[in-house]
């Protein structure tokens, strides 16, 4: 009888040249991580890299041009733009986080029992779901906010109540295709109850794409956080916030254009760097390109 | 000699009719009877779109039968409710035939085979690991595999880790589902050697569904030949070549080519459309491209008669 040989380690000539492209992917992906953990760590600990107190004032120097003493220049209450900007981006951080932790799991929750189970249920939640798409993000977000009075929590409550639709529908659709495939009948042929058919075989082939989802949004979330206190509704003066700073800056455009130049940028910065951090997530993620 | 052996699997009277969306009826399966015994290899053989597939969804319950049995160690089983139905899939496994598509992409070897002992706890998971790794080495596979993910493997390898699982659950009966028709001609006759040893070993039951004639021939006991749901001929293996009798198993044996057949030979296929199997009125369902069909082929269904020990035809014909 012909025997078979012993099976190769899995085509050794196919994985070699995968591993180069896989080590470029995983190189960059690390750099950027690098670089958003420690951009995350020096916003959590702005307190001690703050060369002034964001909140005090001292009309001595106010308005003042970026100098050496205050690289971005000062308020119109004397404070240093700079330090403001430091201890402004904790705060967005841990906001956005956790109401991107928390709006994920929900969306990702509703949608995979959607796509899962189908039915009634199903066509209930994905048409309640249109309803919310329908309104324009910060048009809602603004009128709930409204409705619940200022503040952070309830900016981010209302920004919460939108975003766990795009969750639903990623992982709704995500869950209908794995759903049909061959491995979910073999899993039910051999004993899988539905439990576990949807944990251990279609919430992993879901996840990454609903984790690269959330890594991208946590720019646009930061974003949106700023817009809404930019109009008041979210973190309130005198809170070392880029909104609120760019919002005060409005009347100084032209006299002291660094009040609004450097939040600007920053609030720009740390978009482009989540949004680096989820796109080379999703390369990373893809274990078939390794 | 199979007469004395158990019968582990017995179909009596399948039918399985879809409603189509325009309210006419499609008769995927119709009036299918056979049985299949311990240790026997049973192919079902016929073109894409004979039941073939849907004959294994029925007998696993996949899809619901539309009038029939299937009685399963001297159980039905076509109307278990679904925990009871669970234990009864323990000793029935399945081979799919799209081997890239059985594995979950972001489950380990290892995980995908040990789920079924997980699931039916059968031992714990020490023993079950032991338990693998011996049907890994009789598949020929090394357990390097255990830690890989399925598109690290070939779809030979991924076959033979099925192949293993499958008769590592030790099952009354293994349907295989066009198992080799996912794999290139030269692992096939190698996973098809190695499937053929493992079943002989295990004497397991096996529903071997296929649209290779040759291959078929050379790897099973007996044949039963379907064409568009209906049965027309059981026969045994050894006997095809010579001793088949219904006019489209005939056909089928004509249309073959050798490798080394002779060029100048003409190519003999069976002519004419097959009938739409929609609406179909009860005759015999070749009679539209069978050469020596009569009047009466296109009026009645001809019933499955034994012409001789173990070989039964559907045809007129043989009156």
């Amino acid at each position: 009888m012909a025997k078979l040989k012993q099976a190769p380690a899995g085509g050794e000539i196919r994985l070699k040249r995968g591993l180069q492209r896989g080590t470029v992917i995983r190189i960059k992906f690390y750099a950027i991580l690098t670089i958003a953990i420690l951009f995350v760590l020096f916003a959590m600990n702005a307190e001690h890299f703050a060369p002034y107190d964001p909140i005090a004032n001292d009309y001595a120097c106010s308005l003042q041009p970026p100098s050496a003493e205050h690289i971005c220049g000062t308020d119109k209450l004397g404070r240093d733009v700079y330090s403001r900007i430091l201890c402004g981006a904790g705060g967005s951080f841990s906001m956005a986080f956790v109401m991107l932790i928390f709006v994920s799991t929900i969306g990702t929750t509703i949608g995979m029992l959607c796509g899962y189970f189908g039915g009634r249920f199903d066509v209930i939640m994905m048409r309640f779901v249109d309803v919310l798409l329908a309104f324009p993000d910060t048009v809602f977000a603004i009128a709930v906010a409204g409705m619940l009075g200022p503040g952070v929590l309830n900016a981010v409550i209302a920004l919460g109540l939108l975003s766990w639709t795009s969750f639903a529908r990623m992982a709704r659709s995500l869950t209908a295709s794995v759903r049909e495939k061959d491995f979910i009948a073999q899993a039910r042929f051999n004993g899988a109850s539905t439990p576990r058919i949807i944990l251990k075989y279609i919430f992993p082939n879901v996840a990454p794409q609903i984790i690269v989802m959330a890594t991208m949004r946590i720019g646009g979330t930061i974003l949106s956080l700023s817009s809404l206190s930019f109009l008041g509704l979210a973190s309130q003066p005198p809170a070392p916030e880029w909104g609120v700073m760019v919002s005060e800056s409005k009347a100084y455009m032209q006299t002291a254009p660094w009040m609004m130049i450097y939040p600007g940028l920053a609030l720009v910065l740390t978009v482009v760097i989540f949004n680096l951090l989820g796109d080379s997530l999703r390369d990373v993620m893809d274990t078939k390109k390794q | 000699m199979t007469e004395e052996k158990r019968v582990v699997l017995d179909v009596e009277d399948l039918c399985k009719d879809f409603v189509l969306e325009n309210g006419s009826r499609l008769s995927a399966v119709d009036h299918v009877s056979f049985q299949i015994r311990e240790g026997e290899c049973f192919a079902v053989i016929g073109e894409s779109g004979c039941g073939k597939t849907t004959l294994a969804k029925l007998i696993t319950r996949v899809e619901e039968a539309t009038s029939g049995r299937v009685i399963f160690q001297d159980r039905d089983i076509t109307a278990l409710g679904r925990g009871k139905m669970k234990s009864v899939l323990r000793d029935m496994q399945m081979i799919f035939q799209n081997v890239l598509s059985v594995v979950s992409p972001k489950m380990k070897i290892q995980d995908f085979l040990l789920e079924p002992y997980r699931n039916f706890r059968l031992m714990p998971k020490r023993e079950a690991l032991e338990n693998i790794r011996r049907m890994l080495k009789s598949v020929r596979l090394t357990e390097a595999v255990l830690k890989k993910y399925p598109h690290q493997l070939s779809g030979g390898e991924l076959q033979r880790i099925c192949i293993s699982r499958a008769f590592g659950m030790n099952p009354q009966l293994l349907i295989c589902d066009e198992i080799t028709s996912a794999l290139d001609v030269s692992v096939q006759d190698d996973v098809m050697k190695l499937f053929r040893e493992l079943q002989s070993q295990h004497g397991i039951a096996c529903l071997f569904i296929c649209h290779d004639l040759a291959l078929v021939s050379n790897y099973s006991d007996r044949i039963m030949v379907m064409y568009l749901g209906q049965n027309v001929e059981i026969i045994d293996s050894a006997d095809l070549g010579t001793k088949a009798l219904h006019p489209y198993t005939r056909g089928l044996l004509q249309s073959f080519l050798f490798i080394s057949s002779d060029r100048g030979r003409a190519i003999r296929t069976i002519s004419g459309e097959p009938q739409s199997p929609v609406d179909v009125s009860a005759n015999c369902r070749f009679c539209t491209r069978c050469p020596k069909a009569s009047s009466r082929c296109f009026e009645e269904v001809p019933p499955l008669r034994e012409v001789g020990p173990g070989h039964y035809v559907a045809c007129f014909l043989l009156e």
